[in-house]
């Protein structure tokens, strides 16, 4: 199985994501209590959807005992994780 | 409101000719925040970022339904894209605002040169499928992501003549490829301008809701209009742009 198999789920929880990040966001742009925390989480969402991509990745590729892109997917979610210091 | 609708309909703007023309968000969003809201610079480049992340997940998700995302060469390529995007982001705030003005300058001054060359060389232009090269592209795409981290821009613009040119891609792979990249580069690089405080939050749902409902519309419009004026009036309007940023 290549990771070319996983495109429908990938695609599926990306439109989720990013569906979702966009109405809170959007609910965040109106006066209402939880406005900041319908902020937070749409950022939170907009911003870690496409790491979605790279999570699904490296969980097929464990599976596959793919070790070497195991290794790339997860030296990239550790780059990554350098832009939360 | 008024402010809200104004931001949507810029958005719609920008989304409806980025996707009629191929031209990238970043491109668009940067100029109209700082030139069009008077936004600070650095702050329409962290809300450009923040944006562009939300059109990478939307064309990524129509990219990987029509299966031309090459996920494993994606994967391998990261790494360079987010060092350089990680390192522009850093290095921005020790730029002068005047040096990023003039850089942005000169990405509109490109892209509106692909623009008025895409006419003279056909639909998609020529294929230079070299192929075998991955060591050259994977050294120059820390550029890609280092134009995103510093500009606020998806990238595009360097990484698809480095899909095409040096790995071989067709066009149409090469932009799959580059969107769904695109997305790995601009969200780090947004998380370092927001916790810089670079990002006009209140700003971000209209101008996202706009641009991706401008792309939606894209294809309907589209076919209404002469794609070979609209690309010389949109090139026009991008030295334009390119003009005012350098005495911005």
């Amino acid at each position: 199985v290549s990771l070319e198999a996983r495109a429908p789920l990938l695609r599926r929880l990306l439109l989720a994501a990013g569906a979702a990040a966009l109405a809170a966001l959007l609910l965040s742009a109106f006066p209402l209590p939880a406005a900041g925390a319908f902020r937070t989480a749409g950022l939170a969402l907009l911003l870690g959807a496409p790491w979605l991509v790279v999570l699904v990745c490296l969980g097929d590729a464990a599976a596959r005992r793919a070790w070497g892109w195991v290794a790339v997917a997860a030296a990239l979610l550790a780059v990554a994780a350098l832009s939360l210091l | 409101v008024l402010a809200a609708a104004s931001l949507l309909l810029s958005g719609a703007v920008a989304g409806l000719l980025g996707a009629l023309l191929g031209v990238g968000g970043g491109v668009l969003v940067v100029p109209i925040l700082h030139l069009g809201f008077g936004v600070d610079l650095p702050v329409a480049v962290g809300t450009s970022l923040v944006v562009i992340t939300g059109t990478s997940i939307a064309g990524s998700a129509g990219y990987l339904r029509r299966g031309l995302v090459d996920l494993e060469l994606a994967l391998a390529l990261a790494m360079g894209t987010l060092a350089g995007a990680l390192a522009a982001s850093w290095a921005a705030p020790f730029l002068p605002e005047r040096v990023v003005a003039w850089l942005f300058s000169a990405v509109l001054v490109l892209t509106a040169l692909n623009l008025l060359r895409k006419g003279r060389r056909g639909e998609g232009g020529a294929e230079a499928a070299v192929g075998g090269r991955r060591t050259a592209a994977f050294l120059l795409t820390p550029l890609a992501g280092g134009a995103s981290g510093l500009l606020g821009i998806g990238g595009g613009l360097v990484q698809v003549p480095i899909l095409r040119l040096l790995l071989g891609l067709e066009m149409r792979r090469a932009v799959a490829v580059s969107t769904l990249m695109v997305g790995w580069n601009t969200s780090v690089a947004a998380v370092i301008y927001l916790g810089r405080g670079e990002v006009d939050l209140p700003k971000v749902p209209w101008l996202l809701a706009g641009i991706l409902g401008g792309a939606l519309l894209a294809p309907a419009v589209g076919a209404r209009l002469a794609q070979r004026s609209l690309e010389i009036g949109f090139a026009l309007l991008l030295l334009y742009g390119a003009v005012r940023m350098m005495g911005s």
